[in-house]
């Protein structure tokens, strides 16, 4: 395969990319800094997709930083001049909080211009034909590590949340088998805001009791799973108790879950959800 | 008053219902009536846009254009309520008034139905009192009803009787039906989205929410960030030339980091968020918010509102003036 000739010396240097700064001691730069992983697209080369892509966005620039094994070397794309730009891999700064930021003595060298079909993105680098098209949603069952690994907000949000420290007490504690079924969809911006607070929640609970599952539901919820819970609207989190349904997570009670997820095992069931 | 009969020809009924108590009851069912009549015309003539796109919803715009059948309906709506206002409570007032009440009544019913039924949005109801009142279409239904209703049928008791029209009140409801009509045609142009919205300075953004229950959206879920610091938002489509044409001096707004942080609300879906992105490269957080959610705020996109630590400090009719000037400046 073709991508191999790129491969091996593009691994070794994402490896290096977190050390680039303290090896040369070059600060970052003023302007092209704060690239934050983004969720929403997919790389695709040669019409192959590249599963283990870094994209990363910043809305201040703005543009896009592509990391990966598959290209010779970073390319960043700028929507205003619509130019794709290449930077030297070591003047790439990977940051503690996850975002990444060029170095102050980076050089953009043109790659050429891209094309923009709708959200779809098109260029060619050294022969190769580069896109990014929009990632699918993600559907059915998922574990707390499948969103953080397919959505990096959700890691952003769930990372900046601070529960309640009593309920997140009580749910420790908690003897009784409990199922938290959240719907959700992973195009569905309110869902990027809510979901990752459940996923700390999650994260801080860590009581084998309590199940936390994740449904990932398409655009019009045509599923089966969806149409029997009765999901009008996402995110909706149905908690379970002792396999019987006690209450839902909805609208305002998505602003601290673990309270109202406390509330409602500890009961009265149905209505203390409701009334929220 | 005018023509109370009291005469012994007249049925026991009526001699009954034309006791003082009875006159006062009613004088004051109908004074209750008009004055809810007029609240809810205030409303939809501060904000006719609102009031045209639901009678559009409600397929009410068959025969004539929407802006017409809001003028119409606004000018009989106010002379019904300043004729009971004024305690003109025969006939050809009531039985209009009862027809108007039941046709709100079938409005928000039919809207609570759909609701129920899922085949329109929780958050919409049918428009009586315009943008002022965030109602869903059960509150809708069982307010009109309760508001409407038992003032209608106590306007109806003690009410006056006989050939004489009360002329000098009737020309006043005229009159004023025609004042109301021309303010409606005319409030679009006036800088009334302060008052005709909920968006006003001083008010809080947690308390900006639409829907029930389940579908319950809050503009602070949407933008979180606003609960603190200072914020300029702007709400827009994104397909607007208004914004297009600002975009530069928009990013060069987000760009100055002494100023407030920039944000553009939007009723667009991710694809087309995604878009715009490419296409016109902002350099400002664009957040998907529901249609439900933003069109009680304002009466004409675009609008811009400052916020300070989750509360509104400033609003503005369009783009904020200052980024309008660079915008001349630099043509």
């Amino acid at each position: 395969m073709k991508l191999t000739r790129f491969a091996v010396p593009a691994v070794l240097a994402l490896l290096a990319v977190p050390f680039a700064v303290s090896a040369q001691g070059v600060p970052s730069d003023s302007v092209l800094r704060g690239f934050q992983p983004s969720g929403e697209y997919a790389l695709i080369v040669d019409g192959v997709p590249v599963p283990g892509a870094e994209i990363y966005q910043n809305d201040k620039l703005p543009g896009m930083l592509i990391l990966t094994s598959a290209l010779p070397s970073p390319v960043l794309l700028s929507p205003r001049t619509q130019q794709a730009e290449t930077v030297n891999l070591m003047k790439v700064s990977k940051q503690k909080d996850g975002s990444v930021d060029l170095l102050a003595d980076a050089v953009l060298s043109p790659v050429g211009q891209f094309t923009t079909e709708g959200e779809n993105v098109s260029f060619v680098f050294q022969g190769k034909k580069v896109r990014l098209n929009p990632r699918p949603a993600l559907l059915g069952v998922k574990s707390n590590a499948d969103l953080k690994g397919y959505l990096p907000d959700y890691v952003r949000n769930a990372k900046n949340y601070t529960p309640n420290a009593a309920a997140i007490a009580d749910l420790k504690k908690l003897g009784t088998p409990v199922t938290v079924r959240v719907f959700f969809g992973s195009w569905c911006p309110h869902c990027r805001q809510h979901v990752p607070l459940l996923l700390k929640v999650e994260d801080q609970v860590q009581n084998p009791k309590i199940r936390f599952e994740y449904f990932g539901l398409p655009r019009d919820f045509n599923v089966p799973e969806a149409k029997k819970a009765g999901i009008h609207s996402v995110p909706t989190g149905i908690v379970y108790v002792n396999g019987k349904e006690a209450g839902r997570i909805t609208g305002e009670g998505w602003n601290s879950p673990e309270v109202l997820l406390d509330r409602i095992i500890a009961g009265p069931p149905a209505k203390a959800a409701k009334g929220r | 008053m005018e023509a109370i009969e009291t005469t012994a020809s007249v049925p026991a009924i009526s001699r009954l219902s034309s006791h003082p108590i009875w006159w006062w009851l009613g004088t004051f069912g109908g004074a209750f009536l008009g004055c809810v009549l007029l609240v809810a015309v205030w409303a939809k003539a501060l904000d006719p846009a609102a009031f045209m796109e639901q009678i559009h919803t409600e397929g009410l715009d068959g025969f004539l254009p929407a802006q017409a059948v809001a003028l119409i309906a606004l000018a009989v709506e106010a002379a019904l309520g300043i004729a009971l206002l004024l305690g003109v409570r025969r006939l050809w007032v009531l039985v209009p008034a009862t027809l108007l009440v039941a046709f709100f009544l079938s409005l928000t019913g039919r809207s609570w139905w759909l609701a129920a039924h899922g085949l329109r949005s929780e958050s919409a109801s049918c428009g009586c009192f315009g943008n002022l009142v965030q109602r869903t279409p059960s509150e809708a239904f069982w307010q009109d009803l309760v508001l409407l209703v038992p003032a209608l049928l106590i306007a109806y008791v003690g009410r006056e009787r006989g050939p004489r029209l009360p002329l000098r009140r009737t020309v006043v409801a005229v009159v004023g039906a025609a004042v109301v009509a021309l303010f409606a045609w005319k409030s679009p142009a006036l800088p009334l989205d302060d008052l005709a919205t909920r968006l006003r300075p001083g008010a809080v953004t947690k308390d900006f929410c639409a829907g029930a229950d389940d579908s319950r959206i809050c503009l602070d879920s949407i933008v979180p960030e606003l609960k603190a610091g200072r914020h300029l938002v702007v709400m827009a489509k994104l397909d607007d030339p208004q914004l297009t044409k600002a975009l530069d001096d928009l990013n060069h707004y987000a760009g100055e980091h002494r100023n407030p942080t920039l944000w553009v609300l939007s009723p667009v879906t991710p694809e087309e968020k995604r878009a715009f992105f490419w296409k016109w490269g902002p350099a400002f957080e664009i957040r998907e918010a529901p249609q439900e959610l933003l069109r009680p705020l304002y009466r004409r996109l675009p609008r811009s509102f400052m916020v300070e630590n989750g509360k509104v400090t400033r609003t503005f009719g369009g783009l904020p003036p200052s980024l309008i000037r660079s915008e001349r400046s630099s043509t």
